[in-house]
């Protein structure tokens, strides 16, 4: 514990474990069917909740699966799904924000209303209403979660581009006959998605959590699929007998929040200070 | 200040009509048949003539707009229909829930502040030293663990091992001290870290010099000229974990079999319970409107300078 507290107010070496932990599951999510040592899916009724031994390092669960090989197989999902959100989040923020930052006018008041109406509700609630909407499924729970998260994006977008509309280079290529597109995609956007990419750095864990904890409640990906938040909601049945089934799929989820908050710390220290104040305005 | 509240309040109706207009047309158009789903949970055949039947009696042979203004009508008239699952009127089943969830809800608020105020302010008053450290490591802690984890942890620990706690239901207090530090912890570890950064950014500001100028003792300085303003930030994010923490409990009250309102609404969720949804979500609307404005009003009133711009605008 003293060690980690250590290693956590060392700024420097927390941004070393954030990214070494992060290239790990990156690791784990690309190659984790070969790393498995077993089938992460396959059932076998005769080794049922055995405690952790040579063969099977973590035990098997109630239908005689592998832990480890489905803790391992599992961070493909998990992470997978973050990304995805991630992804959608920053594409739904780039065009909405950008639109009204560069439209200005009617459209950015309409639009900017729409985001005010989606940040009156917290993201988990919100992500369960579109969920109820929607119907379950991972693919619903990404399409929810992002939904509930691009609010933030487009407003920091906006304020991004109007930051960055009448600076000078920018005002220099408008003078020298540029269009508005190539002013924008030659030089606002590669200014502002460097900055969006470190700021959304510091939120994946937070939707980590979300989307595990949506598929905690039976919400994401069905049963058979090794998922970390579906193995604790299998495992919650055998918290009397088996306490160790819970444990490990929770340390992943935590580990891997713990990491991508290091590395969302550590590349915001990267950040120039005058932007992070120039998005709170 | 009185006409800014009611203001507010008719303001509220707009927003309900919106979202319920909504709620209702994408649930009516999504994929499925609220039709089937009745039938389903009501353990009836899905033949054709079923089908028929219940979209007749449910209303759904007639026309969209019709079903909304009739929705509505009884809305106003506080009849939300009858939940598909328990049979019973769904605003007698919410009602019943709520209180459970608003008693695990105002405690984890409660020991969110209780918790957060002396760890920010110790943080910050021995920055570098070692509480700060102690502060750091623990909300770091904190923002990172899925709260339903740390949830079957704390069972684990103090019902499984040490036998201390029951590890479900509603009773004593010792019901509550589980599921309220597990849904309370990250807001309690964001709030914290907000209050260090805000007092640290604070200290640093010419008032707080000139108090020092003019000798008033450090106590003095801490209290009127640093902590006074370095609240509003607090504010705003106790505002925004109003809505986290009712999350929280959604995922929470399932865990600890709490009889509250979000493990009625997850398992109405699971089942296409239209009716629950739609009031549910008109409520958590409500709930959420109301909680801002108070927001507003405990910032128009610690902040003299938002009381007639800004905020109130």
């Amino acid at each position: 514990m003293s060690t980690l507290a250590a290693v956590y107010t060392g700024k420097k070496n927390g941004a070393r474990i954030g990214y070494g932990l992060v290239a790990l599951l990156l690791l784990m999510a690309l190659f984790g069917p070969w790393l498995a040592p077993y089938d992460a899916t396959l059932v076998n009724l005769d080794e049922r909740l055995l405690p952790a031994s040579a063969s099977h390092w973590l035990g098997t669960d109630h239908l005689g699966r592998d832990v480890l090989s489905r803790l391992i197989v599992g961070t493909q999902l998990s992470l997978g799904s973050v990304v995805l959100v991630l992804g959608l989040v920053l594409v739904l923020g780039v065009v909405i924000g950008g639109i009204a930052g560069i439209v200005g006018g009617k459209v950015d008041m309409f639009l900017m209303r729409l985001c005010d109406m989606f940040l009156t509700f917290p993201t988990l609630v919100l992500a369960f209403f579109l969920i109820a909407l929607l119907g379950t499924g991972l693919t619903n729970v990404i399409i929810a979660i992002a939904l509930s998260h691009w609010a933030w994006y487009a407003r920091m977008v906006r304020g991004m581009v109007l930051a960055q509309r009448n600076r000078d280079y920018v005002l220099a290529s408008q003078l020298a006959g540029a269009s508005r597109l190539t002013r924008l995609r030659q030089h606002v956007m590669p200014n502002v998605v460097g900055q969006l990419l470190v700021l959304a750095s510091m939120d994946i864990g937070h939707m980590m959590l979300h989307v595990s904890g949506l598929s905690f409640l039976g919400l994401g990906v069905s049963p058979p699929t090794p998922e970390w938040g579906v193995m604790i909601n299998d495992a919650k049945e055998f918290i009397w007998t088996q306490p160790q089934l819970l444990l490990w799929p929770g340390l992943m989820i935590f580990i891997s929040v713990m990491a991508f908050n290091l590395l969302g710390d550590a590349l915001r220290d990267c950040l120039d200070p005058s932007v992070l104040a120039e998005i709170k305005e | 200040m009185l006409r800014y509240i009611i203001l507010r309040l008719v303001l509220l109706i707009p927003v309900l009509l919106g979202v319920s207009l909504i709620v209702f047309v994408l649930l009516h158009l999504g994929n499925g048949d609220p039709a089937l789903d009745y039938l389903r949970l009501s353990q009836i055949p899905p033949t054709d003539a079923a089908l028929a039947e219940a979209r007749h009696a449910l209303g759904l042979d007639r026309p969209l707009p019709e079903q909304y203004l009739t929705w509505l009508w009884n809305a106003v008239h506080l009849d939300f229909g009858i939940s598909y699952i328990t049979g019973r009127p769904v605003l007698d089943d919410i009602l019943y829930y709520l209180p459970a969830t608003l008693q695990l809800g105002g405690l984890a608020l409660l020991t969110t502040l209780v918790m957060s105020i002396p760890l920010g302010l110790a943080a910050a008053r021995w920055k570098g030293r070692w509480p700060d450290q102690v502060v750091r490591f623990i909300t770091f802690i904190g923002v990172s663990m899925p709260n339903f984890w740390l949830a079957f942890l704390l069972i684990a620990l103090f019902s499984l091992w040490l036998g201390w706690l029951p590890p479900m239901g509603r009773g004593g207090p010792q019901h509550l001290l589980m599921p309220v530090l597990a849904i309370a912890l990250m807001s309690m570890s964001i709030n914290a870290r907000l209050l260090r950064a805000s007092l640290l950014d604070v200290r640093e500001h010419r008032h707080v010099f000139y108090a020092r100028a003019r000798g008033l003792n450090e106590k003095r300085v801490w209290r009127d000229h640093i902590l006074r303003n370095a609240w509003m930030p607090l504010v705003t994010a106790t505002g925004m974990h109003i809505g986290e923490l009712l999350g929280g409990a959604l995922v929470i009250e399932t865990i600890f079999a709490w009889p509250g309102v979000g493990r009625f609404a997850v398992s109405a969720v699971l089942n296409r319970d239209f009716p629950v949804m739609q009031c549910f979500t008109l409520l958590l609307t409500t709930l959420l409107v109301l909680c801002n404005l108070v927001v507003d009003i405990c910032y128009a009133w610690l902040d003299p300078r938002t009381r007639f711009s800004g905020v109130m605008a």
